[in-house]
């Protein structure tokens, strides 16, 4: 359903990082990884359109991403940004609604329908105890999982996450995979940055690997990530270990 | 009052909503009561029966009024009382509009130079000894003048990134530029005529405004406010940044342009009809946030409102406590000052 061709993309003209080829099918899960600084970042956002494709084409449901309006992609692409504190105390509950945004009309405020709407999402991912907090005052964990929401309530097919685990306590992190989980069982597909090898074992369907030498490698996490990769793009040496958990083959990755 | 203590009352969103909008309904409520106090209030004894006669007649009824009275009602304190109304309104509304889309709730109207720069226009005028009309066509000119200057500076210097910081960065280089081009002509002007004369302007008064001042303001503030008014809950979005704003579908850049363009309007003709008074733009949003929370669907019509209330308060108080008539820029500084330090330490948790 979204579809990159050989795009390029880079701020102001100048390309950092060409050739990128991947598909994503509905409630697959893939993950992008790179050092930092490599340009995931650049590339989650020239996905949103924030910056301008430089090189190749992305398609949404086979149509050009630029056909689409910033109101008709948001109906499709739902962006999970690291969670950050606005400016104002607003509301779990209209921080949430925000998320209604693509669905009204310029002049128009949400209705009674998107608030408990947004009271049945928190709800569904298991915070609904948080509906009545200040958005300012929760923990950085429980504000990652309203921005989660937020997105969410925009009803898209496909949600980006920029490192939606970066900077969480070890709990959370969990959560948060788990939440990711759920989502592409209910073919929500989710494109997701991370630097660790683990959460791609253990949730992707498709690893893109963004290395110094600019060759990107694309594939299965068991296939392609093997410890000669992981040195190559993060410079450090691993070992990568099949494990037996409780019946369950599982695959650890150790610093040397 | 106090949102953050009484949210587990607070079943849902209907009731916060009904809960707000009899808030906003209680204070308009007050603004016409005071509206019509004000009128009473100053030196030659009007009666509130008197403010009756006065409008049954002008409805075309066949009533006596005192001459005196009448042209006091209608030519004196009407216009002050109109202009003192729309002078508070637009300066808050601006002021929260301006601290939504640059999310930043330090910000006030005169970031971009509107201020500096209708101050500028406006002594040009004065020392050029022109008509009235042409002094505020001036203000008003220079106000948007400087600001289109700090848009164009930031998008010279500034990239895709920062752009905010950018833009309050080159508003203040505007801002002294203007400053010191008013002290030149504050140098040059005649110390016994015309540098007493753009002294008081630039103080802000609203005492000299007459009924034909008053179609210059109305025009202008009325079309931003309803504008605003309009696209109100989506500065609620915008406050999160451009790139999730974008992400949500809103179309960022322009929605900010046409805001920016409409609050600076807001302060450029007030402050070319009334001078530089400060404060307002940044009180006001505050006093309204904590009153009905942060969100804009209701922070707009509040501010309004609050801002219209507080405008003609002061008014009356600088035109009855003494027998000089105290400058309005001179009150609200004196006032809003030691009130902004009340609200911070009222606050000191959520917003700032």
């Amino acid at each position: 359903m979204l579809e990159l061709n050989n795009i390029s993309c880079g701020y102001n003209k100048m390309p950092i990082y060409e050739g990128i080829n991947f598909k994503v099918h509905p409630g697959s899960i893939v993950c992008i990884m790179g050092r930092n600084g490599i340009g995931k970042t650049t590339l989650l956002k020239t996905i949103l359109g924030s910056l301008n494709i430089l090189n190749g084409s992305i398609m949404l449901n086979d149509k050009d991403i630029f056909s689409y309006s910033n109101k008709e992609r948001a109906q499709q692409i739902g962006y999970v940004p690291q969670s950050h504190v606005p400016p104002f105390p607003y509301s779990v509950r209209d921080v949430v609604v925000m998320g209604r945004t693509p669905h009204l009309s310029i002049f128009s405020v949400p209705g009674d329908a998107d608030y408990s709407q947004a009271d049945e999402i928190l709800e569904k991912i298991g915070i609904g105890y948080l509906k009545e907090k200040i958005y300012t005052q929760i923990s950085g964990g429980e504000r990652q999982l309203v921005i989660i929401a937020r997105a969410l309530i925009q009803n898209p097919r496909i949600l980006i996450m920029d490192e939606p685990t970066a900077s969480l306590d070890y709990g959370n992190q969990i959560k948060i995979i788990n939440t990711i989980k759920a989502l592409s069982k209910e073919k929500i597909s989710v494109i997701m940055t991370t630097h660790h090898p683990e959460q791609a074992f253990e949730c992707a369907d498709l690893v893109v690997a963004m290395t110094e030498n600019k060759v990107i490698s694309t594939g299965l996490p068991d296939e392609i990530l093997t410890a000669e990769l992981i040195e190559e793009i993060y410079g450090v040496k691993v070992v990568v270990q099949k494990v037996n958990v409780e019946g369950k083959e599982r695959i650890v990755c150790l610093p040397k | 009052m106090d949102i953050g203590k009484s949210e587990k009352g607070q079943k849902s969103e209907k009731k916060r909503g009904r809960r707000n909008q009899l808030i906003i309904l209680g204070m308009f409520i007050l603004l016409v009561v005071l509206l019509f106090a004000s009128f009473t209030l100053g030196r030659y004894n009007v009666e509130i029966k008197d403010l009756f006669l006065y409008m049954g007649k002008t409805l075309g009824m066949n009533l006596e009024i005192d001459p005196i009275k009448e042209h006091i009602i209608s030519s004196v304190r009407f216009p002050r009382i109109i202009a003192a109304i729309l002078t508070g309104l637009a300066l808050s509304v601006s002021g929260a509009a301006y601290q939504g889309i640059f999310k930043n709730p330090m910000v006030s109207p005169d970031i971009l130079g509107a201020s500096a720069g209708a101050g500028f226009g406006a002594s040009l005028g004065i020392i050029l000894s022109l008509p009235t009309i042409m002094i505020q066509l001036l203000a008003f000119g220079f106000g948007i003048i400087s600001v289109a200057l700090s848009c164009m500076i930031a998008g010279i210097v500034g990239r895709r990134e920062n752009v905010t910081l950018v833009l309050v960065l080159a508003g203040m280089v505007v801002s002294s530029l203007f400053s010191a081009f008013i002290s030149i002509i504050k140098y040059m002007a005649d110390p016994y005529g015309k540098l007493p004369e753009i002294t008081f302007w630039l103080m802000g008064s609203i005492s000299d405004v007459k009924n034909s001042d008053l179609i210059f303001m109305i025009v202008p503030v009325v079309i931003c406010l309803i504008i605003i008014f309009l696209v109100r809950w989506k500065i609620n979005v915008l406050s999160f940044g451009d790139e999730e704003a974008s992400a949500l579908g809103v179309n960022a850049g322009h929605l900010r342009l046409v805001i920016i363009i409409c609050a600076t309007m807001l302060t450029a003709t007030v402050v070319s009809v009334a001078g530089q008074i400060g404060w307002i733009g940044l009180v006001i949003p505050h006093l309204a946030r904590m009153i009905v929370g942060p969100d804009y669907r209701y922070l707009i019509p509040a501010t309004a409102i609050l801002g219209a209330i507080f405008l003609l308060l002061v008014d009356n108080i600088a035109r009855t406590v003494m027998q000089v008539e105290i400058p309005l820029g001179i009150l609200t500084s004196i006032i809003g000052a030691p009130f902004f330090v009340y609200l911070i330490l009222r606050g000191k948790k959520g917003w700032i």
